[in-house]
């Protein structure tokens, strides 16, 4: 997919020093924590392009999702969209832009309101968002963008109700519903994982087709490389809240600089008979709690190249330019191995 | 609810239909009984002026004449005549149980669903006004309502209902409350806020629609205890004034009767108590079963907040395996797999020479459904030895972990089995004691998510105490608590953390305890149900090191039952592709990969999504219907290749390389009238070294 879609380079989205920390009470009556679910993200999403969030469950990129759909309310920083900043606007000022921008959800099965049919599902944005004068309006509408997501034809399917249809055919319901308001950006959160192998290429060509065909934008959210791999213009690779490493996908996911992202590369599963009984390093220990981030770099601990400006009382690395190749084609890493630090950076 | 078309309303009837006909026939006869009682009330008490005799209000009858022609039922002290009273009673029973729910409900749900919904503040004000209420003993709450009430309203219906409606406001509160705080994180919630919908539509159109379902059950389960809650309010005389008939009041007033011997005062309204209440709570629980399947699955009948909790408990749907068709809950389901079951160690067996340590044999299983039965597993033949390791795969619905199940011995109670489960030599099948003393100890099952089947309020330690001292009861509880730690630290699980709880582990953490548990005992076959599907790749590779190091070290038979044909590349020996229940290719795993005989594992390996992947290709169509018939090679229809035999006969496992099986038509010897003298090469097997499939991603 790299590469086939029109870019033109200019940011839709536009993070910066972005923060979303959830107060949490732990026990009975313990003591209160911070969930530190994103901690200091800056980064754009360019108009025309696909990007990939990818990393553990703990990394923080659904929630930064969210975050970029007001979904969640950001603890600090600043969300522009369409170049105006969201992070200050109540629910009402906030609704005109809602039609620009949607989410797709990873569980199909429990997207989809079990007391709506479909027809009502796919219209009711409409509704809201008062794009359609009437009910019936809306379903033609609503029936006309069913069948652009290939529930052909859409008529048998208006009345019935989620809990009477496949995975697959629920997923492509949850895009309809999605794109029938017309928006530019679409945040898509797993939208394959719980999908059967068999039916998973046919939900990401369908998302693929219709990408160029609505000059979609797209933030996709995935634990799974080969699909960010496969979809992605660019990934960032996220870690406890933060972005390591950020590039074009056919860069990052081939020649990974960071040491986590190489980790992640090598845990993936390969299906070339050749690998079959092959001996991997595999990265020790699991993603910290997001209350206690450690110091220095947060990845330090399971870091196996860390050396000395790494360790707990070391320098918190920010993302540096490795390569520079033009608006989309830099590859920045957040790592002392790539960027090392400068005396001033102990200040 | 805007309207909906006739379309979605007769959907709607088709489903209640379908869960009618689900429902037993036991619940089924009691549903209608209770029915039948109701309805006949509701008649009494809508037609009460033409059916009594004299007014509910005439006291001018003989004083305490016996029943007898003027007087069926015969009179009271006060001069009522008895039936007329017990008819008007029945009018009056109806009038405020209706009014009572009404203004339970009016109160009752809006406050749950805004206080479920909004959170904050007024929702902890309005617990905590609910649960003194709730709290409070009810009778001694409606007393004190009624009390109150008659005084600022004055006596009747209407107080009656309110002070009986405030013992029902904190459950439709609570019911409501609860049900809208798991609704609410919904993906569909977002989905509405992601709209822009304004709250309020939210909480009517998506909230309030999923969360009202489960108001008609608490309705038909407090409508009896109303009637009771009615009665005693009468029988203390808190209840309607005087000449109002009501049954609760009349038996209090017939108490010096009966050592007089007019033991028809008491008798007729005391009947009809119990006969109203007896009708509603029939038909209360019946349309609880029918409109509740899962809790009836369950085994559980009364707490209507269950089904919330027990998203597994449904009976299975045609051949999924999504949704493990298991009705027992995660209780029994831990008590099958990590509490052990036998209490007499047997003492392993030395296995005889060339005895494979699992051999399933022809197995197949049917799971029982409203549609007719269901061939969820069909004619399963698979060894597997010591030390090696089989990947069963196929799409969702295939019947993989059905296999595995039926291996275990815990299949659920509408499945039914056929042919033989071996563990090293011994027929599990015919001996269901072996059977049992095996699960968990020689034989044993490690399941996706591990969550949910540890024990949360038992320290992990106790887990494997008491697993331990269940198969070997001689065993101390500090060597077998030592025995886990050891067990602990070979999977990775410091030993000092013993004594902590489940929660207090991470998912990995967590997975490694289930697999200590698995295999402390050191049994001879393993059973993995996607033992990693619910964790991140970094950790299910460290998960799957683990597997491999335990199957060399132990030498553990292991079935790997899992989706992705990456784990299998890299961590089994052989690999089985099921589909539609059947295994239809079956060999090393490095011969199956790089030659894939059957279409469909071509297909199967076609549709993997790799790094490496530029265009992948999906399987078109969907896995049949395992309740109806198939007649042919159930992937036919989807089948790029597909012949004419295809369609008519089913193909048996033949041979399709140097090394593997494949039940298709297009290797000779898969028609099992025409078996295969011998392997020879077909010329068609050439082209298919490539996925034929087409379908790409440009």
């Amino acid at each position: 997919m790299s590469g086939t879609t029109r870019r033109n380079g200019s940011p839709l989205v536009a993070i910066s020093d972005l923060e979303v920390h959830f107060p949490i009470r732990r026990g009975f009556g313990g003591r209160k924590a911070v969930v530190r679910a994103v901690d200091g993200v800056s980064l754009e999403v360019l108009a025309g392009e696909t990007l990939g969030l990818v990393g553990e469950s703990g990394s923080g990129k659904t929630t930064l999702g969210r975050a970029m759909l007001r979904l969640v309310e950001p603890t600090a920083g600043r969300v522009e969209f369409e170049g105006r900043d969201i992070t200050g606007l109540d629910e009402k000022q906030l609704r005109p832009l809602r039609r620009r921008m949607q989410p797709v959800f990873q569980d199909p099965h429990a997207a989809l309101n079990p007391a709506m049919t479909i027809g009502d599902a796919v219209a009711h944005p409409l509704l809201i968002q008062r794009l359609a004068p009437d009910r019936a309006a809306a379903r033609a509408q609503a029936a006309a963008m069913l069948e652009r997501v290939g529930i052909a034809p859409a008529g048998p399917f208006l009345d019935r109700y989620p809990e009477d249809l496949s995975g697959g055919q629920k997923q492509r319901i949850v895009l309809a519903r999605a794109l029938v308001t017309g928006p530019s950006l679409v945040v898509a959160d797993e939208p394959v994982a719980m999908l059967d192998m068999s039916v998973r290429a046919l939900v990401l060509d369908l998302m693929a087709g219709l990408q160029r065909e609505l000059g979609l934008t797209y933030v996709l959210i995935t634990h799974d490389l080969a699909t960010a791999r496969l979809l992605c213009d660019r990934v960032a690779v996220m870690y406890l809240g933060r972005v390591v490493e950020i590039g074009p996908a056919d860069r990052v996911l081939t020649e990974p600089r960071h040491p986590y992202t190489r980790a992640l590369l090598d845990a993936v599963p390969r299906v070339d008979p050749a690998a079959a009984g092959r001996a991997r390093p595999v990265l020790p220990g699991e993603v910290p709690d997001a209350t206690r981030i450690p110091g220095g770099c947060r990845f330090h601990p399971r870091c196996p190249e860390a050396f000395a400006p790494c360790g707990p009382d070391g320098i918190d690395p920010a993302l540096g330019t490795v390569t520079a190749a033009g608006p989309g084609r830099t590859v920045e890493v957040a790592c002392h191995l790539w960027n090392p630090p400068t005396p001033s950076d102990r200040s | 609810m805007s309207g909906r078309s006739a379309g979605s309303g007769s959907r709607r009837r088709a489903r209640l239909t379908a869960r009618w006909r689900q429902a037993g026939r036991t619940s089924r006869r009691l549903l209608i009984a209770g029915a039948v009682i109701t309805v006949g009330f509701a008649l009494v008490a809508l037609l009460a002026p033409l059916l009594a005799p004299y007014g509910q209000a005439a006291h001018d009858a003989p004083q305490l004449a016996h029943p007898g022609a003027a007087h069926l039922f015969g009179t009271t002290n006060l001069r009522f005549d008895v039936l007329s009273r017990v008819i008007f009673g029945a009018r009056l029973a109806f009038e405020v149980v209706l009014a009572s729910t009404a203004f339970a409900l009016v109160l009752g749900v809006p406050l749950g669903l805004v206080s479920g919904y909004s959170g904050g503040r007024l929702d902890r004000v309005l617990v905590l006004v609910m649960d003194a209420l709730y709290a409070f003993p009810s009778l001694l709450l409606a007393i004190v309502a009624a009390f109150a009430l008659q005084r600022w309203v004055g006596p009747g219906v209407p107080a009656a209902a309110l002070s009986i409606s405030v013992i029902y406001i904190p459950q439709y509160f609570r019911v409501v409350r609860n049900h809208t705080l798991a609704v609410r994180e919904e993906p569909f919630v977002d989905a509405a806020r992601a709209m822009g919908a304004p709250r309020r539509v939210i909480i009517v159109r998506y909230v309030a629609a999923n969360v009202l379902q489960s108001v008609p059950v608490i309705f038909t389960i407090n409508a009896a205890d109303a009637v009771l809650t009615l009665a005693a309010l009468g029988f203390l005389g808190y209840g309607v004034p005087l000449r109002t008939a009501e049954w609760g009041f009349d038996i209090g007033n017939a108490i010096s009767d009966v050592g007089t011997g007019a033991w028809w005062t008491s008798l007729f309204p005391g009947l009809a108590i119990v006969g109203l209440v007896t009708g509603m709570s029939l038909l209360g629980e019946g349309v609880n079963d029918v409109l509740n399947p899962r809790l009836r699955a369950a085994g559980m009948t009364s707490d209507v907040t269950l089904p919330l909790l027990d998203p597994e408990g449904a009976p299975p749907p045609e051949g999924s395996e999504d949704g493990p068709p298991a009705p027992e809950g995660v209780e029994r389901e831990l008590s099958r797999s990590i509490r052990a079951i036998g209490f007499d160690p047997a003492p392993p067996e030395p296995p005889a020479e060339g005895v494979p340590a699992l051999l399933v044999g022809d197995v197949s299983v049917t799971y029982r459904s409203a549609r007719g039965p269901v061939r969820a597993v069909e004619g399963v033949t698979l060894a597997v030895g010591a030390g090696e390791s089989v990947g069963l795969v196929g799409e969702s619905g295939c019947g993989k972990s059905t296999l595995g199940r039926a291996v275990l011995g815990v299949l659920p109670a509408v499945a039914e089995r056929s042919g033989r489960v071996v563990l090293d030599g011994v027929d599990l099948t015919a001996d269901a004691e072996a059977w049992r003393r095996a699960r968990g100890d020689r034989l044993s099952l490690v399941f996706q998510d591990p969550a949910t089947r540890l024990d949360p309020l038992q320290r992990v330690e106790s887990h494997f105490v008491e697993l331990i001292r269940a198969h070997r009861p001689g065993t101390s509880k500090a060597a077998a608590a030592r025995q886990g730690r050891e067990t602990l630290a070979a999977v990775g699980v410091p030993p000092d953390r013993a004594r902590q709880y489940p929660h207090e582990f991470s998912g990995g953490m967590r997975q490694r305890i289930m697999i200590a548990l698995a295999v402390v005992l050191e049994p001879r076959v393993l059973v993995a149900d996607e033992p990693t599907t619910s964790l991140d790749v970094l950790v299910e590779a460290q998960i799957l090191d683990l597997l491999t190091d335990l199957r060399r070290r132990l030498g553990l038979a292991v079935v790997l039952i899992t989706h992705n044909l990456g784990i299998v590349a890299e961590t089994c020996d052989r690999v089985a592709v099921m589909y539609a229940g059947r295994i239809v290719e079956e060999g090393p795993v490095a011969a199956v990969f790089a030659a894939p005989r059957h279409p469909y594992t071509q297909a199967l390996l076609g549709a993997v999504i790799t790094l490496e992947t530029q265009a992948p290709a999906a399987v078109p169509g969907s896995p049949p219907d395992l309740a109806g018939p198939l007649p042919g090679c159930p992937f036919a229809p989807r089948c790029p290749l597909a012949m004419t035999t295809c369609h008519d006969v089913v193909p048996v496992l033949t041979p399709a390389g140097s090394a593997h099986t494949a039940a298709c038509h297009l290797y000779p010897g898969a028609d099992p009238a025409h078996p295969a003298q011998a392997w020879e090469p077909a010329g068609r097997r050439l082209r298919l070294a490539e996925p034929p499939l087409a379908g790409t991603l440009r």
